[in-house]
């Protein structure tokens, strides 16, 4: 201590513990007593930007780094993310604005049937009073029962077709039909909504010809 | 604001951001659910007019397909002179419309048979009635149509 005074005749220390020998010795000086882990807090706050490796937490750069993203994927995340907050959004628009032309579309329908109708409120209900009003005898349907599948029976080899609409059946009339296209046709049958009922053919040097009835259910 | 965070203790200050992303992961968690529900919602609303839609486009046509029938039956000179302009429309060859106490024919050659069915239905829209008969006859290309309707 009497060499240090020797030195730095006007030194005065901060002191940071209560210490007798110290107090004495350097009278002048302030004394604050604070406790090692204070003191070691106030150090690595003041000197917090030296690298510190036993400090740890959550950095960014140091997780792109470990897993190697590059920028593509982080391109690749931002679009999925952005997709799946976008998705919802426009659907949800699309469907409210489909919404909105079905019902426009609905109220011009009864527009047309009635045009002093000024509020449709429930469609369903309107529109069978509307029926009732009128009491009708027969309920037609424009569906006619199979007339889609005439399209599909549009084969040069099939040279009569009858259709009897009300027992669902048609009758066709082969002349000459390839064994293997008549084949392909029997098998696509079911895929078309329609059924075999009756065979009548006669099969000659690779060809189909007879009647055939098929059922109709498109 | 920075400097009362920074004079907290470590463990007060894991505590803030702890509470900070619960409250901004429920932000987000609510938001995605809130949206999702929406889409849940509208594609509901969507199949409920769609449905509302086709079942009064449906019964319209009931009621226009009666009305017509009812029209046919009360004046079917009129209906005829239709048909007639249908099948003027449809270029519809050798068209000849015959009809008896019980039924109604219509015969007629058209090869393409797209515009044939257009036709069928077409004439079911101004009859009001669906035929009972359909026979096509087919010679190489040339398609010959029947439609047979019953009026009693």
């Amino acid at each position: 201590m009497n060499m240090w005074k020797s030195i730095r005749e006007n030194f005065l220390p901060k002191i940071y513990l209560s210490n007798n020998i110290l107090a004495e010795n350097f009278k002048n000086s302030e004394i604050e007593d604070v406790s090692l882990e204070s003191l070691h807090l106030v150090f690595i706050k003041e000197h917090s930007f030296l690298p510190n490796l036993y400090r740890g937490g959550f950095h960014l750069d140091y997780w792109i780094k470990r897993y190697q993203i590059n920028k593509l994927d982080l391109a690749l995340a931002i679009a999925a993310m952005s997709l799946l907050v976008i998705y919802p959004i426009s659907s949800t628009f699309l469907n409210n604005s489909y919404a909105d032309e079905y019902k426009t579309e609905t109220v011009s329908l009864f527009k047309k049937i009635n045009p002093n109708i000024k509020k449709v409120v429930n469609p369903r209900r309107q529109i069978d009073e509307i029926l009732n009003s009128y009491s009708l005898e027969q309920a037609s349907n424009l569906n006619i029962s199979g007339l889609d599948s005439i399209k599909r029976l549009d084969i040069a080899e099939i040279t009569k077709l009858y259709m009897d609409i009300d027992k669902s059946e048609a009758q066709l009339t082969l002349s000459g039909l390839g064994s293997t296209q008549y084949q392909f046709l029997i098998n696509l049958l079911p895929q078309a909504n329609l059924t075999l009922i009756k065979e009548d053919i006669k099969r000659s040097e690779g060809q189909v010809s007879g009647l055939i009835v098929i059922g109709l259910s498109g | 604001m920075k400097e009362i965070f920074s004079n907290l203790q470590n463990r007060e200050k894991s505590l803030l951001i702890i509470l900070a992303c619960i409250i901004i992961l429920g932000i987000l968690l609510s938001s995605a659910t809130n949206l999702y529900s929406n889409l849940q919602n509208s594609s509901q609303k969507l199949n409920s007019a769609k449905s509302d839609y086709d079942y009064v486009y449906q019964q319209a046509e009931v009621l226009s397909l009666n009305l017509a029938q009812k029209s046919f039956l009360l004046d079917a000179e009129n209906t005829y002179a239709e048909l007639d302009e249908a099948a003027r429309d449809f270029e519809l060859i050798n068209y000849i419309l015959t009809k008896d106490d019980s039924e109604l024919k219509i015969v007629y050659i058209l090869n393409d048979l797209e515009k044939s069915l257009l036709f069928i239905e077409e004439s079911v829209k101004i009859i009001g009635i669906t035929p009972a008969f359909i026979d096509v006859s087919r010679l190489n290309e040339i398609k010959r149509f029947t439609v047979i309707y019953n009026i009693k």
